[in-house]
């Protein structure tokens, strides 16, 4: 086998047991379960309200029983008191007058909950029938008069002074979308690289670093560990597409889940747009991974681990909070933080699906983390082959010169 | 067989290295001793190709030792290390899968090393377990049973007792006549004196001493004398050639400035017939290695 698996298959075995990554994997599922659960409890027990409909023509039990998601049943005064205090129905609805239409309502407290404003609009499609017939209009003039005034709405982006169309369905598509994404990036960049820094910031600091580069080149370590990683992530992934497979079928029938998916227009996702977020994602996801590289072999000792792992946050965090500014609107910071490495992949990709950036420049953002990624997975595996002898207690900036320096005198 | 050329080390105005050769072939164990500083772990790194030498160079079979020779070295460095959470199998197994050797032939091979090297832990233990000196056998196995050809232990018996001291002695002893070509750093001249078939001396860099190790002691000459007899501390001083004389229980430790006074010095003890003890020897490697080092702080 060679040694670049030899490492991946240490790095992907070593944390597949770890206690820490399975808790990354199984808690969302887990969280998913018990808010399904929940749902499914509430669903079940949510059964249709028994509605008692009292002096009332039978045309109109039957209208308000399919127009209202109550059980609506024609019942005597007598039959609906009692069959209320036996708790067997749930409201009574005694229609008073038929010519205006008038009703009342009575609804028992513990009951299945009555939607009212259902009801209502049953009741007035039927005193709308009634009036009409007695003026004698026709179904067509009939509809005439009830056809709503027509309202179409459309948002506009001004850039530069000029109105730039864009279509206003899909906005609070693309803002959840950006801003799902944003969190997606953010959980996945901070977590593994963490991992990525821990693992690299333990050999280090256990001294395990120098007898590994008797054995295998500095750059084939490197690549080994990150493609390890990289490989958790997709195993990640894959779990929960695996079980999302298998808990389709429950989920489908799910009324919360079949909301939330009519609500989504995932077009979105499969356009060029979507292929530039994926990009931005991997293009992050690898540029976290490398800084977490970086600042792992700068430790001297086990200690400082936790210090290798906080230049990752506080980038993280920066690109997050550029993230959700950019949601709330475009400023010349967010323009120039949308070209800057590390912060572009989160922040970019949501200008661009907001429309405050054409997709040219998402383009142009990416090649400049392509370019940079390059350029500093160059000087990172430097850095990690120059770093392996160098002890310098106090401090991630004393380490680095000392590591700089050491560049120097090294092949 | 790996030859050390004139190599050169600086870092800043700091001369690390200076002009230091040496050459191991299969099937020898070269000791290489000095104070901490001296240059003994810059010469390894340079060897193993981390650091690059300002001159001269180092070449293994003839080349320069590059990532495809990296199968066939052992190396112990000074600074200890082991995956703690790991177990001792993986571990063992991980580092010499590293070096070209399958997962197969390496848990065949295992109890065999751990039975060798009395290592106290089963193979499914977890590093941490295992107490300190049992964690370096680990390590040592670790850097060996993939066989190299090549073998670099800096430091290797720091922190072993006696007892496992000499497991390690016999250790690279049995590695040495499968034809390994070894180097070894240590501050335990007992240890040296024992394992090496040659040495080597750094100070400040440079190569003060360097041949095996009757070599480099008879150079010295037998300016050591040891001596049980009727003759008084007062009476041995007034010999010409005797720098001092100390008592030791019942014998007297005379250092000569000349070997010759030994002599006259025997045929005056021995005048009177049978004495205990007469031994003259060169200095120990020890006192040789005092000397040196204080040499330049006179």
């Amino acid at each position: 086998m060679h040694k670049f698996w030899i490492v991946t298959k240490q790095v992907y075995k070593k944390n597949l047991k770890s206690g820490s990554w399975l808790f990354l994997v199984v808690s969302p599922l887990f969280f998913a379960a018990i808010i399904l659960g929940v749902g499914l409890l509430m669903n079940h027990s949510a059964k249709a309200a028994k509605l008692a409909v009292v002096n009332a023509p039978a045309a109109v039990v039957r209208v308000l029983d399919q127009s209202s998601d109550a059980h609506a049943s024609a019942y005597t005064p007598a039959k609906a008191k009692s069959a209320l205090q036996a708790e067997r129905l749930d409201g009574v609805l005694t229609v008073t007058n038929t010519n205006p239409l008038t009703a009342r309502l009575v609804t028992r407290v513990g009951g299945q909950s009555i939607d009212q404003a259902a009801l209502q609009g049953a009741l007035n499609q039927l005193n709308t029938q009634t009036q009409a017939g007695q003026l004698k209009l026709s179904a067509t003039q009939l509809q005439q008069l009830l056809s709503p005034a027509k309202l179409t709405t459309r948002a506009v982006a001004i850039k530069d002074g000029k109105q730039v169309a864009k279509a206003s369905s899909t906005d609070a598509v693309n803002r959840g979308i950006a801003f799902g994404i944003t969190i997606l990036m953010m959980i996945f960049m901070l977590v593994y690289g963490s991992i990525l820094a821990q693992e690299i910031a333990t050999e280090k600091g256990s001294r395990i670093m120098e007898m590994l580069l008797s054995a295998v080149s500095a750059t084939t370590q490197f690549f080994g560990k990150l493609c390890g990683i990289l490989l958790l992530l997709v195993t990640q992934l894959g779990i929960y597409a695996v079980v999302g497979a298998i808990a389709w079928p429950l989920l489908h029938r799910q009324a919360m889940v079949r909301q939330l998916l009519a609500g989504l227009d995932f077009s979105a996702l499969l356009s060029v747009n979507g292929a530039q977020i994926l990009l931005f994602f991997l293009v992050g996801t690898l540029s976290y991974a490398v800084l977490a590289a970086l600042t792992g072999s700068l430790v001297a000792n086990q200690e400082q681990v936790q210090q290798a792992v906080m230049p990752i946050s506080i980038l993280g965090m920066l690109g997050y909070f550029g993230a959700l500014m950019a949601q709330a609107g475009d400023s010349p910071i967010l323009r120039v933080a949308s070209y800057i490495p590390f912060l572009s992949p989160s922040v970019m990709p949501v200008r661009v699906t907001m429309g405050y950036a054409p997709s040219w420049q998402g383009w142009l953002a990416l090649g400049v983390s392509v370019a940079f990624l390059g350029l500093f997975t160059w000087f990172t595996v430097r850095v990690y082959r120059a770093n392996v002898l160098i002890y310098k207690e106090g401090g991630f900036g004393k380490a680095l010169r000392a590591t700089l320096a050491m560049l120097k005198v090294q092949r | 067989m790996l030859e050390v050329q004139h190599l050169t080390k600086r870092f800043g105005t700091m001369t690390a290295v200076a002009d230091e050769s040496f050459t191991v072939r299969p099937g020898e164990i070269m000791g290489l001793i000095g104070q901490n500083g001296a240059g003994k772990t810059t010469t390894f790194r340079m060897i193993l190709n981390f650091l690059r030498p300002d001159s001269g160079s180092v070449s293994w079979q003839g080349h320069p030792l590059t990532a495809a020779d990296y199968n066939q070295l052992g190396y112990l460095p000074e600074e200890r290390g082991l995956y703690p959470k790991m177990r001792v199998a993986d571990q063992i197994q991980y580092f010499a899968e590293l070096r070209g050797m399958s997962g197969k032939a390496v848990r065949a091979a295992l109890p065999e090393w751990l039975d060798r090297f009395q290592v106290k832990g089963k193979p499914s233990d977890q590093v941490k377990s295992l107490s300190k000196g049992n964690q370096q056998k680990v390590q040592l196995i670790a850097a060996l049973i993939h066989q190299p050809r090549l073998v670099i232990l800096d430091e290797p018996f720091t922190g072993l007792d006696p007892v496992n001291a000499s497991v390690l002695e016999a250790g690279i002893k049995r590695l040495r006549d499968d034809g390994a070509a070894i180097i070894y750093s240590s501050h335990n001249m007992s240890n040296v004196e024992a394992l090496s078939d040659h040495l080597i001396m750094l100070k400040d860099g440079a190569v003060v001493l360097a041949g095996t190790v009757p070599e480099i002691r008879h150079s010295f000459g037998r300016t050591k004398l040891f001596l049980e007899s009727a003759l008084t501390e007062a009476q041995v001083q007034e010999f010409a050639g005797v720098q001092s004389v100390q008592r030791d229980g019942a014998r007297l430790v005379v250092t000569l400035s000349d070997p010759a006074a030994g002599e006259a010095i025997f045929a005056a003890a021995t005048a009177k017939g049978y004495i205990p003890e007469f031994s003259q020897q060169p200095p120990t490697l020890d006192e040789i290695f005092r000397l040196k080092v204080e040499a330049g702080h006179a």
